[in-house]
């Protein structure tokens, strides 16, 4: 079953003249990691906001297509009930505190009361994911004087506990050191082992060749490939809509050039390793 | 569709109710460095003023009323003040939401009509609740002008003048300079937005129009 | 255990403010020695609630100063014929005397009051109240939200100043330079805030702030038969405060 199914939408913002994303046509299934990768500017972030409704209700601008999300019509719901089935973290860590929080228990309790939880269910749920999500040490700190690292951990935590299915998750990583890049993506493979539909901007590609199902590549607003992290990486053209690719990736096609007969693409560390293993043996 | 509301209610969406806090911070921010640089002037209604401008006079009176009682918790003597505090916000989001904000002609009378308005909101005020002195350097420049033999109505209304025209007049023009530097894309999602956007637009093609009149 | 907790915790914070809200009404609507009994109360409620010295800290340096202020520019400064004593062009006035009084009175009631409140009732607590009680969330969001940017604001403010100081600009040089100080160091605070403001609603809506469900809180803030008592005296004390005050007024016409 698809969890994610856009159908041909194109948006324009209010004041702009074109159109950010042209005839956009995506489907993710339940359960799968949609990695959706491109330059500044292609509409990635925009296509996080179109899926979780922000968009237009929030940014205005003229929309057409369909978009629907476990079943239901993002066009046609109100902003406010999407958040029960559409979890949202974006690039900022500092922004995404709630403001009225004195301790990072409260953070977390925050939306769950918001959704008129009982009481015991979420201390019981708070509990349980800052256990999961490894942030029971900052339990009573003010969420204000956090790390980014430690806020943007928070503000994921925040949003798997209050449960939702689909999660769109736009650059998490982008203002953090690489420390807390890997701590952030521990949880988001934690929320992929939960079985959660995810769909994740991200730019460091050896994370999303580790983790993504499927990749999407954008390149001004519109879908140019996709496939499996291999085929994508693997393929020629990639290289004109993004700069980079992983590292892994670097060194196989470097090792090739020098003329070292490496098998295939490899995407992540362990088939680089396992590549180039086989070639020694050899 | 439902972008289109209009009303009080269409005044407060989610993002000027998020704006209403950082207004009233702002409010308190502003007063604060005024008193760290020994200013000699308030600059404690730059909040009002802004969010006032670009969300209407409902927006800009309730923002002014919860931040002098904000400041009341600490200072009490700032509570009965509300009164003009919310006249400003008022005021100056009644002139922005007829375009009165859009040029220097037109700034210059907005800025005296809400100054106008703040002098007989504090005079009404200081008079009910404080006979006409509440311990403020305004009040002992009106104590100075009555010891030197000026009469009670017209030393009130001078000692406010005094320091309302500076003060609201700098904090009106901070708050318009603050608004220039917000882009299209932000202020669209306020709901006096779209006057500035459009005045933008034409002063864009005036300017155009008029290079192409030199050519 | 819990159950001892809370009882241990004290007052409803709504029946705290019906109290103090009673007091300023009672002080304000009679004359100064009603006003001096009530804040004696208040003092004696301060001291209940285990906040004397801080409470009696912050209202030697805000009111008893602000109406000892107040009251010696008014008596001297408030026109009237009836002359009591004379210096120079200074001049008490029976009117200006009697005026000063009333009015000071109402200022150290309600003045009183008011920090009492701010010593006593934990914003967060009277929140959770006020929305159990069906006030809108988006009210209690701006006022919490408000409580908690400000000390936000004031510490970036102080980073930005420091950094002003290490250009070179002095705090105590002359005027223009100081005023000109002003804008740089605000400007950029005022523009980021509002910025943010637009990622912090996002941030709300993700937690489901408008989602269409009825709230519930953590917190649990006990409502006893003792608050709802006490607050019911307040009302009537209020009431009857105001009702014998226009009474008296009628007979004294």
């Amino acid at each position: 079953m698809d969890s994610i199914k856009i159908t041909d939408l194109t948006y324009k913002y209010p004041i702009s003249d074109e159109p950010v994303l042209k005839h956009i046509n995506l489907r993710v299934p339940k359960g799968e990691l949609c990695a959706v990768i491109g330059t500044n500017g292609s509409g990635k972030t925009t296509l996080c906001n179109a899926i979780r409704g922000f968009v237009p209700t929030f940014y205005k601008g003229e929309i057409s297509g369909e978009i629907i999300v476990n079943g239901r019509d993002v066009r046609k719901e109100e902003m406010g009930s999407l958040a029960l089935d559409i979890g949202f973290v974006f690039q900022n860590p500092f922004t995404q505190i709630s403001g009225i929080a004195k301790t990072v228990f409260e953070e977390l309790a925050y939306g769950l009361e918001n959704m008129g939880i009982e009481r015991e269910i979420i201390i019981r749920r708070v509990e349980e994911t800052m256990r999961l999500t490894k942030i029971e040490e900052f339990r009573d700190r003010n969420p204000f004087q956090l790390s980014g690292g430690q806020q943007q951990r928070v503000a994921l935590a925040a949003i798997l506990v209050m449960g939702q299915p689909v999660l769109v998750i736009d650059e998490p990583t982008s203002q953090l050191d690489p420390q807390s890049t890997d701590d952030v993506f521990e949880v988001i493979k934690l929320m992929k082992n939960m079985g959660k539909t995810i769909v994740l901007v991200e730019h460091k590609m050896e994370q999303i060749a580790e983790y993504a199902d499927h990749v999407v590549v954008l390149n001004q607003g519109e879908i140019v490939m996709e496939g499996t992290a291999k085929e994508v990486f693997s393929n020629p053209g990639c290289k004109q809509y993004h700069t980079r690719l992983p590292q892994c990736t670097k060194i196989s096609a470097e090792l090739k050039d020098m003329g070292i007969g490496i098998k295939g693409t490899p995407v992540t560390v362990n088939e680089t390793v396992h590549s180039i293993r086989a070639v020694m043996n050899q | 569709m439902n972008n289109e509301k209009k009303g009080i209610k269409a005044d407060f969406n989610m993002i000027t109710i998020l704006t209403i806090p950082i207004a009233i911070a702002i409010n308190y921010v502003g007063s604060t460095l005024a008193g760290t640089l020994h200013l000699p002037i308030y600059l404690d209604t730059i909040g009002t003023f802004l969010i006032a401008l670009i969300a209407g006079p409902w927006v800009g009176g309730l923002t002014g009323a919860l931040s002098n009682i904000m400041v009341s918790l600490t200072h009490p003597i700032a509570m009965p003040y509300a009164i003009v505090s919310c006249i400003f916000g008022v005021t100056a989001g009644f002139m922005a939401r007829k375009a009165m904000f859009i040029n220097i002609k037109r700034f210059i009378l907005s800025g005296a009509v809400v100054v106008l308005m703040g002098v007989f909101g504090t005079i009404f005020v200081v008079l009910t609740f404080f006979g006409g002195f509440d311990g403020s350097t305004n009040s002992m420049i009106i104590a100075a002008m009555r010891t030197m033999g000026v009469p009670f109505w017209l030393a009130l209304v001078i000692g406010n003048f005094i320091s309302e025209i500076p003060d609201k007049f700098i904090a009106l023009l901070i708050s318009y300079l603050v608004i220039k530097g917000m882009s299209d894309r932000y202020l669209y999602k306020f709901s006096n937005g779209h006057i500035f956007i459009e005045a933008r637009k034409k002063a864009k093609e005036g300017r155009s129009v008029k290079k192409d009149e030199k050519e | 255990m819990q159950k001892e907790m809370q009882r241990n915790q004290g007052l409803n914070p709504l029946t705290v403010l019906y109290i103090i809200v009673a007091l300023a009404l009672i002080s304000v609507v009679y004359d100064y020695k009603v006003s001096i009994v009530c804040v004696i109360v208040m003092m004696f409620i301060a001291a209940g609630f285990g906040k004397f010295k801080p409470y009696v800290t912050l209202w030697l340096k805000s009111i008893l100063w602000m109406c000892a202020l107040c009251f010696v520019l008014q008596i001297f400064f408030i026109p009237g014929e009836d002359i009591i004593w004379q210096f120079g062009v200074f001049r008490i006035t029976r009117e200006g005397l009697n005026q000063a009084a009333k009015l000071c009175s109402r200022l150290f009631g309600a003045g009183s009051a008011a920090i009492l409140g701010f010593r006593l009732i934990d914003l967060g607590s009277l929140m959770v109240v006020l929305e159990q009680k069906g006030v809108p969330s988006t009210a209690t969001y701006i006022l919490m939200s408000t409580a908690n940017i400000i000390p936000q604001m004031v510490k970036k403010m102080g980073v930005i100043l420091e950094a002003q100081k290490s250009r070179g600009i002095e705090m105590e040089s002359n005027m223009i330079v100081r005023a000109k100080a002003f804008l740089p160091s605000i400007g950029p605070l005022i523009l980021n805030a509002i910025v943010n403001a637009e990622e912090r609603a996002i941030t709300l809506e993700a937690r489901a702030f408008s989602a269409p469900c009825k709230k519930t809180s953590i917190k649990i803030i006990p409502d006893m038969r003792r608050d709802r008592i006490i607050r019911g005296l307040m009302t009537a004390a209020a009431v009857l405060a105001i009702g014998g005050r226009i009474v008296l007024w009628i007979v004294l016409r």
